[in-house]
């Protein structure tokens, strides 16, 4: 499955913009994980086209 | 193509049970290389049919076993084949994998197939036409001409009563595989290296647990998700929020804009999502997709 991997993201704003977006454009699964410093990662998986 | 034009034979044969009887098996290879010095051209030609044409078992999606394998390297000077035929027993045989090497994992073998029950024609065929001209300038390609065909057909037979819960409807195993692997160096060092797999029944499963033919599958669909799948920082600029306010209004995608933008993503090249283009790619690609969808 293609996946869109986009780390360190700064903010919660931020992290919820992307989500929505990734979401709208048909993402199946996103994985959000925090980091220690306090910014996210998105890994979004997408089905075949 | 002329490895089927004895298809229409055999189809005819086919619609009669009396056929089923006898199981033919034929492989038919043909190989050219030639080199002329004088006008720097060479050529190589490859050709190859096989045809298993026999009793299949819809009951139990049962057919008899066969393998037919080659592989040449078609090296101009000292070409080397290798190939196998086998039925019955021996294809069985010959396509386990029990390998005992420490560490490498044990395939257990298929059963053989019960060839019982009510027999219906089952035909399975390939045709394989590959060609290579190259014409050197010195010892240099200065032109190259590839060409490849290949058709592949099988009818396997089903019950002819409906399926039910108890008796569902079973497909016979069958198998083939090409890989071509097609080197352009110099007179001596061009070659074309056709490796093809061809079986039935037990056999065939055999094959298909093997790692040298999953492998094949494995790695096509690595390269396809990696195609597909991208990786960058976090980045939002002007740029932006500019793609994102074309992109979504009011909550909702715009279509058109949509399709804008994905045009001009393919113009760039730009791969991927727009949701990846808005907040990982570079300010130039975002500024790119924007000039460009102003101008459609």
């Amino acid at each position: 499955m293609p996946t869109d991997t986009i780390p360190n993201v700064l903010d919660a704003e931020a992290l919820g913009r992307i989500v929505k977006q990734q979401a709208l454009e048909g993402a199946t699964s996103i994985v959000v994980t925090r980091n220690e410093n306090g910014t996210y990662n998105v890994v979004a998986i997408f089905p075949d086209r | 193509m002329k490895h089927f034009g004895a298809i229409a034979g055999v189809l005819t044969c086919i619609l009669l049970s009396a056929c089923t009887d006898y199981a033919t098996f034929v492989t038919a290879t043909d190989i050219g290389i030639n080199l002329d010095a004088k006008t720097e051209q060479l050529n190589i030609g490859y050709s190859r049919a096989e045809l298993f044409h026999g009793p299949g078992y819809p009951e139990k999606g049962s057919a008899p076993s066969a393998v037919a394998y080659i592989s040449s390297d078609l090296a101009v000077f000292s070409p080397n084949v290798k190939q196998l035929y086998a039925t019955g027993d021996a294809a069985e045989l010959v396509t386990r994998h029990d390998s005992s090497f420490k560490g490498e994992e044990k395939t257990i073998a298929e059963k053989s197939d019960k060839l019982d029950g009510h027999r219906r024609p089952l035909f399975f065929g390939t045709g394989t036409n590959l060609g290579l001209k190259v014409g050197f300038t010195g010892d240099v390609p200065s032109s190259v001409k590839f060409g490849f065909n290949r058709e592949e057909l099988s009818i396997i037979p089903m019950q002819r009563t409906d399926p039910s819960a108890q008796q569902p409807d079973k497909y016979a195993s069958v198998l083939a595989s090409i890989n071509t692997d097609n080197t352009v160096t110099n007179t001596s060092g061009t070659a074309i290296r056709p490796t093809q797999f061809f079986a039935t029944g037990a056999a065939a499963r055999n094959l298909a647990k093997r790692d040298e033919i999953r492998g094949y599958f494995g790695a096509q669909a690595e390269a396809a998700i990696a195609a597909a799948s991208f990786t960058g920082d976090y980045s939002y600029d002007d740029s932006s929020k500019k793609l994102e306010a074309l992109w979504i209004q009011a909550g909702k995608i715009n279509e058109i804009n949509q399709t804008k933008i994905h045009d001009c993503m393919t113009v760039n090249n730009i791969g991927g999502r727009i949701s990846f283009l808005i907040n990982s790619r570079t300010q130039k690609e975002r500024d790119a997709v924007l000039s460009c969808v102003s101008r459609s």
